[in-house]
């Protein structure tokens, strides 16, 4: 896919126009985006067809450690996602437990995590939406504004999963990586909320900012001691952190005081956006910045947190989502956001809405223009073959009229091929 | 004379009802076996029970017994009621799950009652899978990752040979171990299984949890169901003298 | 003339409909009973046996006096009740505004259900117009002769036509048995020979055999009976009593021939497409099921599997396409209304099947039958009964 630029300012407030044909059914969730002339985008990835099918068995599969029979040819021994590509679409790669252990310590999508634990591996298909993002990413231009990418689509259809598969290739690629695996859980649920001590208007999540920073230290180990802070902080009446020390320090009052963990994380954020795209001390080369949030539609609409008297909170009235809405902001350069909007876990929204702007808002759409959305389909007949060969491998599917020709027809209809449908239809199979 | 059954397919109440069953051998009585009729019964019951399987179907005219040949023409002229809702021809239909699920239902919770069972199976599996997946080569082919076959087993393992009966003779009421019909033992394993997994668990577990530890320690012939069908067996033993009082 | 005057049984607001209709056909009897009430009064002037099992002159006491119990109808009661019955019957037709003379019974209560709607519970006490001979019972004539001595010799028994048919049962069962017997001995028992075949019929109901005997008999007695029969007609010669076996059988239809389904129907793009409509409780639903491959599913325009999250309803879905083995091959378009996401799934199925019939043949209309597709499920909620907390549940019982 190439990507033609011609944008009509350099200013902050460019509206840039993205005419982006990723296929017919999608334009529909388009009409909402403001349509300039200037960019065009040709995409020249081939649909399916019965080439592909020739290019996967000529595919290398190179047996694992672990016994893998020679003709799988729903799994690619290619584990590095910057090598994924058309030829590998709808086969199982592995990724390594180190991986999984730095890139997702707070976990991976529930239900995903328990297949994890049951198959002793942690295996993604590669699908369209990741290998797009992917493509995109390697092509983006980081000296201009971060693109936006914002997967979206029906329940259960995989946004969650090809945003960690888009999330591992950056890591792969060694940039820093600030996730929020669900931000539905910032507003709602959360049983200590403090005043905050640097706004009196905002509020405080002491735990959750706890929690979150020792995530992103697992994660950003290398990272944390090379950034140094642009300016003094005061945390409280007895405790500040100067200029010029290393983002680790900042890190560890964090974890170790909850009660400023909230601010940490704000002037964490506000490090980071100033900081990148520029060069490192020692001359070392600027890092990159992958902004990840899944379930971004929370951070616009309504929480179900009550301030005293029992009054509705706003999303923008908590610290953390204050400053992450700060992030999503275009004002930066030298990284990408990458966002997956869900109906799972968000509040007062319909059941069966998915498209962007039924779930963000007015207020929540307009604020994260301009994106790329990035539809998630559900499964299609190649990969929903790779994913019944893959169960069969497993030993997941053990009941034996499912593995008969009439089973197979059978779950086709009872899932409709929906990828998490068919997950829990396999699973008491 | 053709007589016209349009009688027979209106909402019916029967106007008898008869306690007793006779052993009929001819077919054309036995559509008039009498069953204890429920007031207001929506079916005649003239009406057939439906067979949704389908390989039953392709069975040639040559394969057939006797029996089975007059079956097939009961069948041709009787009129058949509607297949119930929990009943499909899906090749993943297990008759005895579904009996199951029936007796775990309160107050008519059909939904959550299968959630229950999906969830016994798919715990039982992935218990079983995990371990699968670790053992070392050798000891694969003796893990059994099935859960419908683990069901089964430990419905078997579950299932008592002999009960007990109270039989009152003279002043006094004896314990008699009479046989079982098939029927009455699986519902006495269902029901031990249901129960245990009610009452003796912890507040806190589910009992989905409890339901699936349970059938794998039954189908390995251990824990507290099996052992309830042991005690049942020692007791008919030791009771073996009264047997002659089985009328 | 029998005077029947019926007492405040009626619902008030068919009265003013009732008046009218009696003024126009003149006081139809046989309009305004459900069954003979207990508060009709009839004058009789005498009984005439019903059934002519013996005809009695005699004029005794017993006779004018008749003891109370079932109600007695003399013959020219009942005949006039006939004549009435044709009359009125025509009186409906004009009213309704069809023709008298093809008026059938199905039109007489159609135009009853039309004219005097009734939304009591119990189907017995709402307004019927039936033939005379099926509302007055056949009934039973004196059975002894003036000196009190009954005419048949099993009169004491009490169910003398019963008893009397058993005995002359046995005696046919003993006389087959020795024409075999005999053969025997002759050497001349073919093996071959089968005995009557049954298949396709069945005996006589409990309510029929009682009408055909005018005598109330139990359970039981019916049940020896069938057994006798049975026996009778297992026999290897049973073919020498066959037209006394088949005067108690009677033939049924066979059931497949009445499955009819639609003729297929093309649509402006040529693709072949049926319809059909489904209920189950008080789901009712309409399919449209197109030939084409796709396999797209939506009811009331949302996809299948966000109308029917639960796995059970998507089964139900899948059932009738599964069976014929046509899944996938078709799309569906579904509209349902009313009930709950069950009573939709069953209603949905019907229609489905219903549909399919269109497509496939004779013999997999007979199996889908068998399998229980095409059978429209009659079990509705069962009404809660005064007296009692619900429809079987009782109130708690308390000892005192």
């Amino acid at each position: 896919m190439r990507i033609v630029w011609a944008p009509e300012k350099e200013a902050l407030a460019t509206h840039f126009v993205l005419n982006v044909i990723i296929n017919c059914t999608t334009i529909m969730a388009l009409h909402r985006l403001h349509f300039g002339l200037r960019q065009t985008v040709t995409q020249t990835r081939s649909l399916h067809g019965s080439g592909l099918i020739q290019q996967l068995g000529s595919a290398a599969v190179e047996p694992e450690p672990s016994v893998r029979p020679k003709h799988a040819i729903f799994r690619t021994a290619e584990g590095d996602p910057a090598q994924h590509s058309e030829q590998h679409l709808g086969q199982y790669y592995t990724l390594p437990p180190a991986t999984i252990r730095s890139l997702f310590p707070q976990g991976l999508p529930d239900r995903f995590q328990k297949q994890v634990k049951t198959f002793n591996e942690c295996s993604m298909m590669v699908r369209e939406p990741a290998l797009e993002i992917i493509s995109l990413l390697k092509r983006a231009d980081y000296s201009k504004p971060p693109i936006h990418y914002m997967l979206y689509g029906e329940k259960g259809t995989g946004k969650s999963l090809s945003l960690c598969h888009a999330l591992q290739y950056c890591f792969s690629q060694g940039w820093l990586i600030l996730c929020v695996p669900d931000a539905h859980l910032l507003v709602k649920n959360c049983r200590e909320i403090l005043p905050s001590a640097f706004n009196s208007s905002r509020y405080d999540q002491p735990m959750l900012a706890v929690q979150w920073l020792r995530n992103f230290r697992t994660t950003n180990e290398h990272f944390l001691s090379q950034i140094k802070t642009t300016r003094r902080y005061v945390w409280t009446k007895r405790e500040s952190t100067e200029e010029g020390r290393p983002l680790k320090e900042i890190v560890e009052h964090g974890l170790a005081r909850a009660k400023s963990s909230s601010d940490v994380v704000g002037a964490l954020l506000r490090e980071l956006r100033l900081q990148v795209g520029r060069p490192l001390e020692g001359g070392q080369e600027p890092f990159r910045l992958a902004v990840a949030v899944d379930g971004v539609n929370s951070l616009w609409g309504r929480t179900t947190l009550t301030k005293e008297r029992k009054i509705e909170m706003a999303p923008e009235e908590l610290t953390l989502v204050y400053n992450l809405r700060k992030m999503l902001k275009q004002d930066w350069s030298g990284g990408a956001i990458i966002t997956a909007v869900s109906q799972t876990g968000a509040l007062f929204k319909p059941n069966f809405a998915y498209l962007p702007h039924e779930l963000l808002g007015e207020e929540g759409f307009v604020s994260l223009e301009p994106f790329l959305p990035v539809p998630v389909p559900v499964y299609s007949d190649k990969e929903f073959e790779s994913c019944y060969q893959y169960y069969i491998d497993r030993n997941w599917l053990q009941h034996e009229q499912s593995r008969t020709e009439d089973g197979k027809k059978e779950l086709i209809f009872l899932s409709d091929r929906n990828p998490s449908v068919l997950e829990r239809v396999c699973a008491s199979l | 004379m053709a007589a016209s059954i349009g009688n027979f397919l209106k909402p019916w109440r029967p106007s008898y009802s008869a306690k007793f069953s006779l052993n009929l051998v001819d077919y054309s009585l036995i559509q008039y076996i009498r069953v204890l009729v429920t007031r207001w019964a929506r079916y005649n019951p003239y009406y057939l029970e439906p067979e949704p399987r389908k390989e039953v179907y392709n069975i040639p005219e040559t394969e057939l017994t006797e029996e089975e040949k007059k079956e097939r023409e009961l069948k041709a002229v009787r009129p058949i009621k509607a297949a119930p809702p929990a009943l499909t021809s899906s090749v993943f239909n297990d008759p005895m799950i579904s009996k199951f699920i029936n007796m775990m239902m309160h107050d008519g919770r059909k939904r959550l009652a299968s959630e229950i069972m999906i969830q016994t199976l798919e715990r039982m599996k992935r218990i079983q899978v995990e371990k699968y997946h670790k053992a070392p080569d050798a000891e694969k082919p003796e893990i059994d990752c099935n859960p419908y076959a683990i069901f089964h087993k430990a419905l078997e393992n579950c299932k008592p040979v002999v009960g007990l009966r109270n039989v009152k003779k003279g002043a006094k009421v004896y314990q008699v171990p009479t046989a079982l019909t098939d029927n009455r033992r699986r519902f006495m394993a269902m029901k031990w299984l249901i129960t245990e997994c009610r009452e003796n668990k912890h507040r806190r577990t589910l009992m989905y949890e409890k339901l699936s530890q349970e059938l794998l320690e039954a189908s390995a012939n251990k824990g507290s169901v099996v052992k309830k069908k042991h005690d049942l067996h020692r007791m008919a033993e030791a009771n073996r003298a009264y047997a002659h009082f089985r009328w | 003339m029998l005077q029947s005057v019926r007492h405040s049984d009626m619902a008030a607001s068919s009265r003013a409909v009732m008046k009218s209709f009696l003024r126009r056909c003149g006081q139809c009897w046989s309009l305004i009973s459900a069954l003979p009430a207990e508060n009709t009064v009839l004058r009789l002037n005498y009984v005439i046996p019903v059934r002519m099992v013996s005809v009695s002159k005699s004029t005794g006491f017993r006779q004018r006096n008749p003891p109370s119990g079932q109600q007695k109808f003399t013959l020219e009661f009942v005949k006039k009740q006939i004549e009435e019955f044709n009359l009125s019957k025509r009186h409906l037709a004009n009213i309704m505004g069809e023709d008298p003379e093809n008026f059938t019974q199905e039109d007489i209560d159609r135009s009853i259900v039309y004219l005097f709607p009734s939304a009591l519970f119990e189907k017995k006490a709402r307004p019927i117009m039936k033939h005379p001979d099926l509302i007055f019972p056949r009934q039973r004539a004196v059975q002894w002769d003036p000196d009190g001595r009954p005419f048949h010799y099993l009169f004491y028994t009490g169910k003398q036509s019963y008893y009397s048919l058993m005995h002359d049962t046995f005696a046919k069962v003993l006389e087959v048995e020795r024409y075999q017997d005999r053969l025997l001995l002759k050497g001349l028992f073919s093996q071959e020979v089968k005995p009557i075949s049954l298949a396709g019929g069945r005996w006589l109901s409990k309510d029929e055999f009682e009408e055909f005997l005018v005598e109330t008999i139990s359970d039981q007695d019916y049940t020896y009976f069938l057994q006798l029969i049975g026996r009778l007609s297992s026999l290897p010669y049973s073919s020498l009593e066959k037209e006394f076996i088949l005067s108690f059988h009677k033939q049924l239809d066979v059931q497949a021939s009445k499955q009819l389904g639609q003729p297929l129907e093309f649509d402006q793009d040529g693709v072949a497409f049926s319809s059909a409509q489904g209920r189950r409780k008080t789901a009712e639903a309409t399919v449209v099921l197109r030939d084409i491959s796709s396999g797209k599913i939506t009811i009331n325009s949302v996809d299948y599997l966000k109308y029917f999250p639960s796995l059970q309803d998507r089964l139900q879905l899948m059932f009738p396409l599964q069976f014929v083995g046509r899944l996938g091959r078709h799309a569906l378009e579904c509209t349902v209304t009313g009930g709950g996401h069950s009573a939709q799934a069953g209603a949905l199925r019907l229609a489905i099947a219903r549909a399919l019939l269109s497509y496939v043949s004779e013999s997999e209309k007979e199996s889908m039958r068998q399998a229980g597709l095409l059978t429209s499920d009659p079990r509705l909620k069962e009404r809660k009964k005064p007296g009692q907390a619900g429809a079987r549940r009782k109130f708690t019982w308390k000892k005192r």
